[in-house]
């Protein structure tokens, strides 16, 4: 539900850095975020009308949930938000990856074509 | 031409939250998100905590609410300080909210700050509005998943109340699970039960709150 405002803060982010008109947009996105990908794209549909980022494509990487256990340094996936070291059963873990809400790259598109 | 910019798609929002923060703390405000889902009885725990608290703690309230201004009205009735925050559908309240309404508050005359977010486990706990703590309410009547489907929600929060814990007996509700699985999203998570009818573990609740109050 909270797509649209993702949406908003990334036209708003995009306004503040880049100039041109955005052909694509390259994003990376988290597990944990709660973020659901369609939902996103319809709504910077909605959100992106009328500005430079209009009509842009939204090429989103999903970056899965990974933890680190403190116990025996295993680098693992969390499954089902089962937060248990698969090699020790630890349960004392640094979150590595998995809540990112990122702009990685934006695509823009090109005023001043090589001759 | 591509731009490589490696950006926080919510910075913007958490540059207005830590601006709203460090107002609040130069003011000497300890501030609450209170987020839970419709009907967890955010509001009733609200109006049984001010009414406890308020001859000794200055109170005031931040009401986030989709469209009607019912719950601010029961927060008016108790006499302190309460502004309304009317979100017009959206589903979370974010930092430029309070922001913009902060300043009609008598901030110099308030300890706790106590800001009810719209009722939803999803899209507030991606959004930062300048809290200290984020307090989440889960009542027995909800179900005993909610952590594991809403693992933010938990992974983020403070403290866990678990509401209406006289209803247990009439439900399946399973409150060593939901402790389990909300401590193994979030091990240093407080979790207190209570019951904000019968007033069951209310003082647990007011002692952690006047704990982290600075005066």
């Amino acid at each position: 539900m909270h797509e649209l405002a993702i949406a908003e803060s990334i036209i708003d982010a995009l306004k503040e850095q880049v100039k041109g008109k955005i052909t694509s947009i390259k994003l990376r996105i988290g597990e944990m975020s709660g973020v659901v990908p369609e939902s996103l794209r319809f709504s910077f549909q909605i959100a992106s009308e009328g500005t430079a980022a209009e009509g842009a494509t939204l090429d989103i990487e999903h970056v899965p949930l990974t933890a680190m256990c403190n116990n025996c340094s295993e680098t693992f996936h969390i499954q089902n938000y089962c937060f248990e070291c698969k090699m020790c059963g630890g349960s004392n873990f640094n979150v590595i990856s998995g809540r990112e809400l990122m702009i990685e790259e934006v695509e823009v598109e090109d005023n001043n074509p090589p001759l | 031409m591509k731009v490589k910019l490696i950006k926080n798609i919510l910075e913007a929002n958490d540059r207005i939250s830590e601006e709203n923060r460090r107002i609040f703390n130069q003011n000497k405000i300890f501030v609450i998100n209170m987020m839970s889902a419709p009907g967890a009885g955010k509001t009733t725990l609200l109006e049984k905590t001010i009414y406890a608290l308020k001859d000794k703690i200055r109170i005031g309230v931040i009401e986030g609410d989709i469209a009607t201004t019912r719950d601010a009205e029961k927060i008016e009735a108790t006499g302190v300080p309460v502004i309304q925050i009317t979100t017009d559908g959206a589903c979370h309240l974010d930092a430029n909210m309070i922001r913009s309404v902060m300043d009609d508050l008598p901030l110099s005359e308030i300890d706790l700050l106590i800001i009810e977010n719209v009722g939803n486990l999803v899209c507030p706990a991606e959004f930062k509005i300048g809290e200290d703590a984020k307090v989440m309410l889960l009542s027995a009547t909800e179900g005993d998943d909610k952590p594991l489907k809403y693992p933010l929600m938990f992974s983020e929060s403070s403290l866990l109340l678990i509401n209406k814990t006289d209803l247990i007996p009439y439900t399946d509700f399973d409150i060593s699970k939901v402790k389990k699985d909300s401590l193994s999203l979030n091990p240093g998570l407080d979790i207190i039960e209570i019951s904000a009818k019968t007033g069951k573990g209310m003082e647990q609740w007011y002692g952690w709150l006047k704990e982290r109050l600075p005066i």
